[in-house]
């Protein structure tokens, strides 16, 4: 797993979860709220919702909303999570049920980080030509 | 895996653009969305060729599976293009093999 993820709160604006996307080379933030895991936000989440605010097309009269737009409204909820001491296998099976590309793993009720198809997959490779 | 070939897993039939194809179309292509906006003028004449990863690494499609998933891991890359001879005959993601270790290990 990755741990110590980079987590925002549910009020980021859409823009700014986007900079720390890209300023953190992660496909992928945490919501965290109160302490509390809130939801997750993907690139992919940003790239469907908001390409006015990606740069891809110029602002139109009414667009500007975006910017202002909290990742609350775009965000996954009611997020599967997994707990530290799984197997990887339990961890694949998840990632493939919830077609999430990154879960959160919790020690009990604290989030300690996150584990991805990428870090499964470099796992079991390692394990098959060992 | 070691048995599990590359063919069995890809997606056949890729969705291709040509260099000349500008950034928007490219944009909407990919996201499937038949809903157009207005483009930045600049942008909206870019073409691919300006960001596009030039000569990507590849696989054969009879290359064993293991061999794409390496081939990814060592250069940080998620999709590779599936070849026969000089012909792109299909795709396989990171996601693909993912998939298909899991049903191995599962099985």
């Amino acid at each position: 797993m990755t741990p110590n993820p980079i987590t925002i709160s549910s009020s980021t604006t859409l823009p700014e979860a986007y900079r720390l996307m890209v300023e953190h080379q992660t496909c992928c933030l945490l919501v965290m709220d109160q302490g509390t895991l809130a939801g997750e936000v993907t690139l992919e989440d940003l790239r469907r919702k908001m390409p006015v605010a990606l740069g891809l097309y110029g602002p139109r009269p009414g667009e500007q909303y975006v910017d202002n737009t909290p990742v609350c409204h775009v965000m996954h909820k009611n997020l599967k999570s997994i707990q530290a001491d799984s197997s990887l296998i339990e961890a694949a099976r998840l990632l493939l049920d919830s077609h999430m590309s990154t879960i959160p793993v919790m020690d009990g009720g604290k989030l300690v980080g996150t584990i991805t198809e990428r870090d499964i997959l470099k796992a079991l490779v390692v394990q098959v030509e060992a | 895996m070691k048995e599990t070939l590359v063919r069995d897993w890809m997606t056949l039939d890729p969705i291709t653009v040509s260099s000349s194809c500008t950034l928007p179309d490219a944009y909407w292509m990919m996201i499937n969305n038949n809903v157009r906006m207005r483009a930045n003028i600049m942008l909206m004449k870019l073409p691919v060729s300006r960001v596009m990863t030039e000569n990507p690494k590849t696989i054969e499609v009879n290359a064993a599976l293991l061999k794409a998933a390496r081939l990814m891991l060592e250069h940080k890359i998620s999709t590779l293009p599936v070849m026969e001879g000089s012909k792109l005959v299909g795709i396989i993601t990171e996601s693909d093999i993912f998939r298909a270790l899991v049903k191995q290990l599962e099985s």
